[in-house]
């Protein structure tokens, strides 16, 4: 074989090698930072729910009835505060809270993924006992 | 052809450490990823915990907590650090907690690089209306 064919092609394995390297850390890195965000979001989703769940009326005469609106209220201005985008779904009994987060991308935007959303879910029922 | 031999395997000496070194950084990458993963969950934890004590006890709970989690998921921390307080959230209570990590380097050592800190944090509102 060729010497400098032969060199050529060392090189160019190389190249891949690193390369498949490279790809394989941003994989790493921010695949990482994907569920990193995943755990924060599902941590803000449940925090806000039970957040808003502690907005009962009627306590002392015994009726005790769910404040919608105000609950609403404070679970969206607990979000802003957070600087966090949110969306609220409240029913009468049920809570649920979707909480999107922005992950910029490090390593995966060399090869143009820039920015992932996640986004969680996560549900407060209320209970009474 | 002596002298392309000789190149060719100047080129693999001086990348093979270079390759290595890559995977390594790779799976330190992989460690500090889990370990990250686990402080967030030791944290929020941690805090739900906290929240549903008394205040005097809350410290130790989230500490007593977030401890035993990093120890029963092995996160691989060297040090840890937990911190949790009251906060106002809204116009209800809550327990903050913080929990700091210095990554074990240990898979890395031949690189001499110092262990990563991750630190998260977690918040929990106290239940107003929770039977004590």
């Amino acid at each position: 074989m060729n010497p400098c064919a032969e060199r050529a092609s060392i090189s160019g394995m190389v190249v891949c090698l690193v390369l498949a390297l490279m790809v394989t850390a941003g994989l790493t890195f921010d695949g990482g930072r994907v569920v990193d965000a995943y755990a924060e979001a599902s941590s803000v989703a449940a925090s806000t729910a039970r957040l808003g769940g502690q907005e009962l009326l009627g306590l002392r005469d015994g009726d005790v009835r769910f404040d919608v609106d105000r609950a609403t209220d404070v679970m969206s201005r607990y979000l802003r505060a957070r600087n966090t985008h949110g969306q609220l779904r409240v029913s009468d009994r049920r809570i649920s809270v979707t909480v999107a987060l922005p992950v910029n991308m490090q390593w995966l935007a060399m090869i143009g993924v820039r920015t992932r959303i996640v986004s969680v879910t996560r549900t407060a029922y209320l209970a009474q006992g | 052809m002596k002298t392309e031999r000789a190149s060719l395997a100047a080129e693999v000496v001086l990348l093979v450490p270079c390759l290595f070194a890559i995977v390594l950084l790779v799976v330190y990458a992989g460690a500090v990823t889990r370990t990250s993963f686990q402080v967030q969950h030791a944290a929020t934890s941690a805090a739900r915990a906290a929240s549903m004590v008394s205040l005097k006890e809350s410290q130790n709970e989230a500490l007593r907590v977030a401890i035993q989690l990093l120890k029963e998921h092995d996160a691989g921390c060297v040090r840890a650090r937990v911190d949790a307080k009251r906060i106002r959230l809204q116009e209800s209570s809550a327990v903050k907690v913080s929990v700091s990590c210095v990554v074990s380097a240990r898979d890395i050592s031949l690189l001499y690089v110092g262990g990563v800190t991750v630190t998260k944090s977690a918040t929990s509102v106290i239940d107003r209306y929770r039977r004590q």
